[in-house]
């Protein structure tokens, strides 16, 4: 025990001597003191200039980095799904654009159709028309050439009959008769 | 030797050797009620275990201030006693 | 007898604190520091993005005060961390160095702990000065505002002691920890260890589980100093700039 107490006992007798005080009985020394103070302070000036401070900077550097990361994935996120709404927008206006054609075709089509089904129906009218008037035509013609010819056969056998014995009498009632026939006709 | 020495020794004697272990036993009681506080208070809200963990060791550590002051103390008691035996 | 325990005592070096001149205290104090600084410059000197592990433990130390510091003082706690940091791992340095067979704990020593201590208190009362004037300074002491004014004076005294009580201890709980724990290691080689060395020859080593013990007391003590400047740190400069925060939100 003498030698794990022996300093103390020597400082307690070194107090005694000097007539005691509590610093030394302790075993503080102001000098000892004041170097670990200034040793401390020495310390803590490397530490903070060569240890927490490359640190912090680094930490704050890497959360930069982070966040500029970050940064970029948004904008990335956010142009192509610009991109991707802008393809769409094209395409359903393509997309629109071909049905409209498509309509618009169909439209005309049928307006052509339209217009070819009513051309055609003109003109069957057009030639029922013709070949009506021409029927009259024709018609009225044979019957005036019916008429011219009734009438020259008739001057003729007249003609005929009158070179021979042809009483006034028989005369008239030929004529008559005759022109009774032709308007009955 | 005389009395009075004798009855100075004596007392010293008795406070060397109960002074610390009063002491313990105080503190053992107030740490143990730290504990057991923190320790329910930190089955009762976990999310907050971080934050009590601090609180609790820092209550430890002042309760604990309080031995270690009469454990300073009972070293400056015992340089005084005397050894026996001429050693 | 001598023989036997300077034997042990060379196995464990616990419990010769007491025998020991302070100067050997700075001795080991320069060898801690050394050691810190080392560990210092090999995390610090090739810093990369992506770091390595000695560069991630240095981080995480790091973002661990940070975190701390910024939770009990607020934003503006940020500054203490190198202060609060540096003095976790100088104390952690110390207390292991006593752990370690050759070394002895610097802080096992009052002169080391005084040396911290003061420096803290010191500091303490610049930023108080610095964060509240030199009038706030002395209305902080006296709770001016927060009690009554016949109540002050009392209040002055009561804080300037508790101030003064700060220091004091702040240094004896680290030292009396330290040299404590070598003590009872100490006390247990001589009073077991070594008469069964010396009757039988069976080196057990009987103070070990005191020294499990000391690897958990060098990490608490270490924290405790530290988290405790922060919080002193937090008391004297919380008042400023919680006023200003009000000035802020009006």
């Amino acid at each position: 025990m003498q030698s794990l107490y022996g300093y103390l006992s020597s400082l307690i007798a070194a107090a005694e001597g000097k007539g005691g005080g509590l610093l030394e009985l302790l075993g503080i020394d102001f000098n000892i003191l004041i170097i670990q103070i200034v040793g401390f302070l020495l310390l803590l000036w490397v530490m903070t200039k060569f240890f927490w401070k490359p640190i912090e900077a680094m930490l704050e550097s890497r959360r930069q980095d982070i966040n500029a990361t970050y940064d970029k994935l948004e904008a990335d996120r956010r142009a192509m799904e610009q991109l991707r709404s802008e393809y769409e927008a094209r395409l359903a206006q393509i997309e629109a654009e071909a049905r409209e054609r498509i309509q618009q075709a169909v439209g005309e089509a049928q307006q052509l159709r339209d217009q070819i089904i009513a051309d055609a129906r003109r003109q069957a009218e057009e030639i029922v028309a013709r070949a009506r008037e021409q029927a009259q035509l024709e018609g009225e013609k044979l019957r005036r050439e019916l008429q011219t010819y009734v009438a020259d056969l008739t001057l003729r056998t007249t003609e005929r009959l009158l070179r021979e014995e042809l009483t006034d009498e028989r005369h008239r009632r030929l004529v008559e008769e005759f022109i009774q026939a032709v308007e009955v006709r | 030797m005389e009395l009075g020495t004798g009855l100075y020794l004596m007392g010293l004697a008795i406070a060397t050797g109960l002074g610390l272990p009063i002491a313990v036993i105080g503190a053992a009681l107030g740490q143990g009620r730290a504990a057991a506080g923190a320790m329910e208070g930190m089955a009762r809200q976990p999310e907050l275990a971080g934050r009590i963990q601090t609180g609790m060791i820092l209550a430890l550590a002042f309760i604990e201030s309080l031995v270690l002051f009469s454990f300073v103390i009972f070293f400056l008691l015992q340089g005084r006693l005397p050894t026996v035996g001429g050693q | 007898m001598n023989k036997g325990l300077e034997l042990v005592g060379l196995l464990t070096q616990t419990g010769v604190a007491a025998s020991i001149p302070p100067p050997v205290f700075s001795v080991f104090s320069l060898i801690a520091a050394v050691a810190l600084l080392i560990f210092a410059f090999a995390a610090t000197h090739n810093m990369q993005k992506r770091p390595g592990r000695l560069q991630n433990l240095a981080e995480i130390i790091y973002e661990f005060f940070d975190n701390l510091a910024v939770s009990l003082v607020g934003p503006h706690g940020r500054k203490y961390v190198p202060l609060a940091g540096t003095i976790f791992l100088f104390i952690l340095f110390s207390n292991l160095l006593g752990l370690i067979p050759p070394g002895i704990a610097p802080t096992a020593s009052l002169n080391t702990t005084i040396a911290l201590a003061l420096i803290v208190i010191v500091y303490v009362q610049y930023e108080s000065i610095r964060a509240n004037g030199i009038v706030g300074y002395f209305k902080h002491f006296a709770r001016w505002g927060e009690v009554p004014v016949f109540i002050a004076p009392l209040m002055f005294i009561i804080e300037v002691v508790s101030e003064l009580a700060k220091p004091v201890s702040l240094s004896i709980r680290l030292y009396a920890n330290m040299f404590g724990k070598e003590q009872v290691a100490m006390a247990l080689i001589t009073a077991l260890a070594v008469p069964l060395f010396k009757a039988a020859y069976i080196p057990l080593p009987i103070q070990f589980p005191v020294l499990l013990l000391g690897v958990l007391v060098a990490f608490v003590q270490a924290f405790v100093f530290s988290l405790l400047t922060l919080i002193y740190l937090a008391l004297v400069t919380e008042h400023a700039h919680h006023h200003e925060e009000h000035a802020h939100a009006h």
